[in-house]
Parts: structure tokens; sequence; C-alpha cells
């Protein structure tokens, strides 16, 4: 139904009507948006990335050859916005030991959202191919296909780049989030 | 720490809802690209006469070269043979300064191939 729907909102738009565009924006907003979020964790931010993603998405409509689906074109789009953007002004200007959090290994894990936060810190920490496809992987349910296409890779590329990226941020998770586990085992013991 | 365990952390995420007025913000910006004049297209049409008639004259003084009034023991009457051919194609390009116009032409195609290549970069980028 979606996909009908695109298709008939984008044939308004090249036929002359821009309106028709705003069944497109309404229909993916949200997605794009909460990419945008992914990639910069910053609301205001995001909103104007998903804003200018549309535009760039509006301005090359006759590109889209609809061998594709209309949202695979249009993440290929937002994902080249987002990284262009995050390349040219990073999100925080932190390199991954410089997280606070992680530079001291012993720090206990308060709880989940504590935890999150770490989390998100540590992956936007990392050197931006390997950001780029964990976001993107993660944020298409684990579909390699589907990341790969987002950022016009080949999948192998996207294979490898996530298996390295996983490696750094187990290698610098692993000690602080396995603690509640060491505890808990210690607990145990006793 | 596995790459289960990972994937358990990455996966979960906030979702977060476009404020209320993004949809209005992205048809407002949406409507001013639309209503706003398109940028001036490169006019190849004009860009091309001009070389194409400058060709046009060369091939013509060229040309002109190889035919010549009759001349007293020539096999055939208003042709002349090879080596007169290119003396006269020789004499026709010293004539009306060949070289020169070649060099102009092929000046011009090098500036509009650049500034198209140019443009497209711009347009790229953008």
């Amino acid at each position: 139904m979606s996909a009908a729907e695109d298709q008939a909102d984008v044939d308004r738009v090249l036929g002359g009507d821009p309106s028709g565009f705003e069944g497109l924006v309404r229909r993916w907003q949200r997605p794009l948006v909460n990419l945008a979020f992914r990639f910069c964790q910053d609301r205001g931010r995001a909103e104007e990335m998903a804003q200018e993603a549309f535009l760039r998405a509006y301005r090359s409509l006759r590109t889209w050859r609809k061998d594709a689906a209309f949202s695979t074109w249009l993440f290929a789009i937002a994902t080249n916005v987002y990284c262009s953007e995050l390349r040219r002004v990073p999100p925080r200007p932190v390199a991954l030991d410089d997280v606070p959090e992680l530079a001291k290994p012993g720090a206990a894990v308060r709880d989940d959202a504590y935890r999150d936060r770490i989390v998100r810190r540590a992956v936007l920490a990392l050197p931006a191919k390997y950001r780029e496809a964990l976001m993107l992987f993660y944020f298409h349910d684990m579909d390699i296909r589907a990341a790969a296409q987002s950022l016009s890779l080949p999948e192998g590329t996207i294979k490898a780049r996530l298996s390295r990226g996983r490696a750094i941020l187990l290698r610098k998770l692993s000690k602080l989030l396995a603690q509640p586990e060491t505890k808990q085992k210690q607990e145990q013991e006793r | 720490m596995t790459n289960d365990d990972l994937d358990h952390l990455l996966e979960s995420h906030d979702d977060i809802v476009p404020s209320s007025g993004f949809t209005d913000a992205v048809m407002a910006a949406v409507r001013h690209e639309a209503w706003e004049t398109p940028p001036l297209r490169f006019p190849w049409e004009r860009a091309t006469l001009g070389p194409l008639i400058a060709v046009l004259v060369v091939g013509l003084s060229v040309a002109s070269g190889f035919v010549r009034p009759a001349t007293v023991g020539s096999a055939v009457p208003g042709v002349v043979g090879t080596g007169e051919m290119l003396t006269a194609i020789g004499d026709a390009a010293s004539s009306v300064r060949l070289g020169w116009m070649a060099l102009a032409l092929l000046l011009t195609l090098v500036s509009v191939g650049l500034s198209s290549h140019l443009a497209s970069r711009v347009e790229r980028h953008e």
C-alpha cells in the first residue's frame, strides 16, 4: 500500500504539483528523523538533517529509478546527507578513549539508562566508517543488505566494517558492562 | 561480553517523534524550492553555433582549394592531382590562418568542457 502511495505521490510531484510531496514527508518523517537522531543524538539537529534529506530527495526525484523501493532510495539519500553533515560537524569532538566513563574501567554501571548512554557515546566516538555501518545495520533491524544499500557500499565491506566496529566496541565496553555479572558471581560464591 | 550482548544493547533505541511543525517546515522549504527560478541552463545551442560556423567556413575555404578552373594539360578538367591538392590545402590553410583558427577552436572547446565539468561538480556537492 505504501509503495503504491509513494509512487502516486512521486507522480504528482513530477506532474508539477509540489504538494504531492507532503504525503511522502508524512509517511517517512519518523524513520528519517529517527535515523538522523541515531547519527547525532540531538533532536533539533536531527530534524534539520532530516529536512535537508527531504529537500535533497525533492530536488532529485526524477532520478528515482523505480526498480528499487522508494524507501531504499530515500534512505540512501538521507544516509548520504547525514554522513556528510556529521563528517563536516562531528556530533561530539571526542575520541573513544576520551569518553570519561570509558576512561575509568572500574566505574560502576548504575542503571540501564546510564549503560545505554555509555554505549551510545562509545558508538558516536567510533571512527566514521565503523560508526555509519553499525548505525545503519541496527537501524535496519540487522539487515546487512539494507545497510549496504543505504550506504551505497558492497555487503562485504559492510560486514568487514561491522566486524571491526564491534571488535572496537567490545574491547572498550567489555570491562564496564561485565561488571554486574562479576558482582553476581561473587555474591553467588558467598 | 559477547556479540549477542552488543547486538541487544545496540538494537534497543529510543524512538523519537518529529515535532508537530516538522511537515509544515519541510513543505515550506519544498514550496520555496518549487517557486524559485530554476538555475540558468547552459546555452548549448548558442555555444555550439559559433564553432559550427567556424568549422563550416574553414571547410569551405579548404574545399575551395581542391577545385580550380580547368588548366591546360590536365587529364580531368577542373580536378587537380594529389601533389597539387596538398599544396592547395597548405596554401588555403595559410591564407585563412587555419592554425590560429584551430587553436582558437581548441581553446573554446577546452573552456566549455572545463566550465561544464566544474558546474557539474558544484551541483553534485550541493
